[in-house]
């Protein structure tokens, strides 16, 4: 019985790695050269001269690998610190359905028709083809977002727990430094994770309101296949899913919450398990 | 408005959140309308419906339709997959190993899933190479066109290893929430059939659950790019691909065009989602 | 909470429209023009779709730009129309000061740019290297038929040639005219596509030429009624034959670079390019068999040169200019010649270039693969009216793709 149980859970998790095969693909198309059909293996040209022109940034790839940390660690840190905060305004507010229903525009119409929409006042303002205006594109549908998200942190048995340390004399600062902080940080965590997912994975906006000026991982990526290069593109999609990979091993529960690609890639849910508590 | 008349007594924070999320997409929509109807544009001969007309004519109303289409069915793969995968962890003995591959796609950005899935399935791709060294077929003319191709299936197959995984893990989460393991014990105890328990039982008590977030997903999806850019046909377009297809034209005549079709697509997904929140308002609003 | 809002309308409205910079004067000389273009940097707009020219670009002329001027160049992408609507929105948007300063361009965009009045001019005659271009060739000096009149500089000169493997095609006649063509289609079903980009309607245009009766049929200005008889019939050619096209003809490749590896990977028994040359540089690249072959139609196609033009909002004109004149100086015009690096043919009148450079000129290694240019030269079409490009574009698309 025993070992029945083990040979299918074998079998389960072969069926389960074949989700791994996209990755294994691009590991493979971003180590061969010259790849012409039929070549596959014995006939394949094995080189690692792609990883190399990431390396020494012969094709601008290690810029935009810091260009993308920057830019989405930017984004996450400042949106989900706000969102964390004004998640608690909202939460508490009595209009929070109107106030939190509010958020879900921004947010799920597609980024790229949102570029599209405000090219024109980007470039008015003088924001396109900088990295603070992509920065600030980003940051509207992706705060919205972390509202969205840390809503579920402030939910009623919270805020009934904050009004008793209330009235038990906790004042402003003690309530945040003793309640808020420690019981949030989790859950900060992973916001903080989930929205630099967000900006990490954009493609559409930020080539719009960017005017190609500022080259995230993602326009390279869509270079690279625009010029029929398959092993650049292997390679700037695998360090595009290093990030998200790295975490994965550390922790699965930071996507827990995480809901998918782009665009609609993280709407909460309000399931008790869902998420940290 | 009596709304925000009342926040801005009680808190000025709020007012300012609500400019954040409102101004933007108002102006935006304002600029585009606006250009849509001929008012503005450098090249602007005044007032026209021409642009709008022109929408519900010809390829714009293909491009509407082939996006629905497409969410639609989107959709109801990834659900398959999820409702299979969840359910097949609730019963199969060993099935839990499938949970933490499921995490795996969730890494892809789209653009890097389309890519990848294009370097399996095209004619000249991976997997072609591989079944023709094991002598499947006989070179590229011989293998089928999985994208780029007329059924979409590229697309489908990202959108579904995008989505899919994604539901099944909620699924599988709300299905514990819901007690499944042993409401399904309790049922089966009673005479029930699995296929009973799933249909009546684990289909709809799973939806209930979830059926906001779903659908939640169905808007995102109406508004996927990338993934139709890498692995769509020429024709017909996604909307997205459309309008900025229309944006980028020679023919500077589409750019009313162009803002019209997103006004429209902007419009449309606001009436979808004010039409989610009311009627899923507990789901989503809560908390 | 005053402040808060206030830094908000602050965020939103104030940090915009920062003026140009002031005007460099008529008269400045060729001196004042580099000192003031030390230090600032250009942003170029080009397509690309092309490894080799990308790195020609990156690894020769950014370094040598920033060493020998204190000029940086960024490069970013975007080709024709995406130059047109960048441009256009800040012309909308009032914008006194432009994302880019330098263009990579074509005919059909200059028209659409000079439409604008998005660039700045005539500022050929301020280059000290302009001396050398070959201004007599129709092929340069006139660009789809327009006189550039110094709004644009002349960069490289190509010729569009069909790409085939010789051995996959061995034994066959290389088709020569329309019929020919048909009768490829038909035996050669799923084989053959047209890319619907600049590439794919430049060919269109030499058929388009064909249908009218001679290589010289479509000069002059645009001719509506001309126009809509050839095009009519080229596109009920083009669709009678649709089906025998790749992927059945219900999807054509975006761009030139796609259709590169679908003939690589033998799904295409043709690609093309308006590079002449480019057969060489792709062979060594190693991305076209060995045996790859480029040639020339009877009937001929397209020569073309491809233009740089200046911004007129451009914030660093200087630089711009600096830019351009090192572009079409013969050392980089030389670089870019060599098969190995781009392949792409110059713009420069040999004879009125320096005998040290005349000779180098003549030791550039030759062409293995690729078709004589000179045998070409006889086949070469002049680029008809900017309005045929624009036309073929959009009916393409409605009368074929969508069909």
């Amino acid at each position: 019985m025993q070992k029945q149980k083990k040979h299918a859970g074998l079998g389960w998790s072969l069926v389960g790695s074949l989700l791994v095969l996209p990755l294994l693909g691009l590991v493979y198309v971003s180590v061969v050269e010259q790849w012409r059909f039929p070549a596959l293996f014995g006939d394949a040209r094995f080189t690692l001269r792609h990883w190399q022109a990431f390396w020494n940034n012969g094709n601008g790839l290690r810029g935009g690998l810091g260009l993308s940390l920057l830019l989405s660690g930017s984004v996450a840190l400042s949106a989900a610190t706000a969102g964390f905060w004004m998640a608690g305004r909202v939460a508490r507010h009595p209009q929070r359905r109107f106030l939190l229903g509010l958020a879900y525009f921004p947010y799920l119409v597609a980024p790229v028709i949102l570029g599209v929409l405000w090219q024109h006042w980007w470039v008015r303002f003088g924001w396109s083809g900088t990295f603070g205006g992509v920065f600030l594109a980003q940051w509207l549908f992706v705060f919205p977002y972390a509202v969205l998200f840390f809503a579920g942190f402030w939910n009623d048995r919270f805020r009934k727990l904050l009004f008793q340390a209330r009235s038990l004399g906790a004042y402003r600062r003690k309530l945040w430094l003793g309640v808020v902080l420690p019981m949030g940080l989790p859950w900060l965590a992973v916001g903080l994770f989930q929205c630099f997912l967000l900006s990490w994975f954009e493609y559409g906006m930020t080539q719009l309101i960017g005017v190609g000026k500022v080259p995230t991982l993602t326009i390279r990526t869509v270079l690279f296949v625009q010029e029929a290069n398959p092993h650049g593109a292997a390679v700037a999609g695998l360090l595009m899913a290093l990030p998200p990979l790295v975490l994965l091993g550390l922790n699965r529960s930071v996507f827990l919450r995480r809901v998918g690609g782009s665009g609609a890639s993280a709407i909460p849910t309000d399931e008790p398990h869902a998420g940290p508590r | 408005m009596m709304q925000i008349r009342r926040m801005r007594r009680l808190d000025p924070w709020l007012l300012l959140y609500v400019a954040v999320l409102v101004l933007p997409l108002l102006f935006g929509l304002g600029y585009s309308l606006a250009y849509s109807f001929g008012m503005i544009g450098l090249l602007s001969e005044g007032f026209s419906l021409g642009a709008w007309q022109r929408l519900f004519e010809g390829d714009a109303a293909d491009a509407f339709l082939y996006t629905l289409a497409l969410t639609f069915w989107s959709l109801v793969l990834a659900l398959v997959f999820a409702y299979a995968a969840s359910w097949a962890m609730l019963i199969r003995p060993g099935a839990g190993r499938l949970y933490p591959w499921l995490f795996v796609p969730l890494t892809l950005a789209p653009v890097v899933a389309a890519f990848a899935v294009f370097a399996w399935l095209n004619p000249a791709g991976l997997l072609s190479r591989l079944t023709f060294a094991l002598g499947v077929h006989d070179g590229v003319q011989d293998f089928p066109r999985l994208v780029q191709d007329a059924g979409s299936i590229g697309i489908l197959v990202v959108h579904t290893l995008l989505v899919g995984p994604v539901l099944a893990i909620v699924f599988r989460q709300q299905a514990n929430a819901e007690r499944m393991p042993a409401l399904r014990k309790t049922a089966r105890s009673l005479g029930a059939s699995d296929a009973v328990v799933f249909f009546r039982v684990f289909v709809p008590a799973i939806w209930r659950r979830s059926g906001a977030f779903v659908l939640l997903y169905g808007v995102y999806l109406f508004g996927t790019y990338e993934v139709p850019l890498l692995l769509g046909r020429s024709q017909p377009r996604v909307l997205t691909v459309y309008i900025t297809d229309q944006m980028t034209r020679f023919d500077l005549g589409n750019l009313p065009l162009a803002h019209a079709a997103a006004s429209a697509y902007a419009l449309a997904v606001m009436i979808l989602l004010l039409r989610l929140l009311t009627r899923w308002n507990r789901r989503l609003l809560q908390p | 909470m005053r402040v808060a809002i206030a830094f908000f309308l602050l965020m939103f409205f104030a940090c915009g429209n920062p003026e140009a910079k002031p005007e460099l004067s008529p008269d400045a000389t060729w001196e004042d023009v580099l000192n003031a273009a030390e230090g600032q940097t250009a942003t170029m707009m080009m397509w690309q779709g092309d490894p080799l020219i990308n790195r020609y670009l990156q690894d020769y002329v950014r370094p040598t730009l920033q060493k020998r001027h204190g000029v940086a160049l960024r490069i970013v992408d975007g080709q024709g129309s995406r130059i047109v609507q960048t441009l256009l929105a800040e012309a909308e948007a009032g914008v006194r000061r432009s994302e880019l300063d330098l263009v990579w361009i074509n005919g059909e965009t200059f028209y659409q740019l000079r439409q604008i009045d998005a660039l700045y001019g005539p500022f050929t005659e301020r280059l000290p290297n302009a001396q050398y271009i070959d201004w007599e060739s129709p092929f340069i000096g006139v660009d789809f038929q327009q006189p550039v009149e110094g709004y644009e500089c002349p960069w490289g000169n190509v010729q569009m040639a069909l790409i085939y493997d010789s051995v996959d095609l061995a034994g066959q006649a290389l088709p020569q005219s329309l019929e020919d063509w048909a009768a490829w289609w038909a035996a050669n079903p799923g084989r053959f596509s047209i890319g619907a980009d600049f590439t794919g309607m430049t060919l269109l245009k030499a058929w388009l030429a064909e249908l009218a009766g001679s290589r010289g049929a479509l000069n002059g200005d645009f001719n509506e009624a001309l126009y809509t008889r050839t095009s009519d019939s080229l596109w009920a050619f083009i669709n009678a034959h649709k089906a025998n096209f790749w992927n059945g003809g219900s999807s054509f490749p975006a761009n030139v670079a796609q259709m590169h590896q679908l003939f690589a990977n033998g799904e295409l028994a043709f690609t093309m390019s308006n590079n002449d040359a480019e057969v060489d540089n792709k062979i060594r690249q190693g991305v076209f068999p060995e045996t790859a072959r480029a040639y020339v139609p009877d009937f001929g196609t397209i020569r073309n040169s491809h233009y740089l033009g200046i911004v007129k909002n451009g914030p660093s004109r200087a630089a711009a200019l600096v830019a351009v004149n090192f572009l079409i100086s013969p050392e980089a015009q030389w670089e870019k010649m060599n098969p190995a690096v781009w392949g792409d043919h110059t713009v420069l009148d040999r004879s009125l270039l320096p005998p040290e450079w005349q000779a180098r000129f003549q030791q550039i290694p030759g062409r293995a693969y690729a078709p004589d240019r000179k045998a070409i030269g006889d086949r070469a079409i002049l680029e008809p009216d900017p309005e045929y490009m624009i036309r073929l574009y959009a009916d393409f698309r409605s009368k074929v793709i969508e069909q």
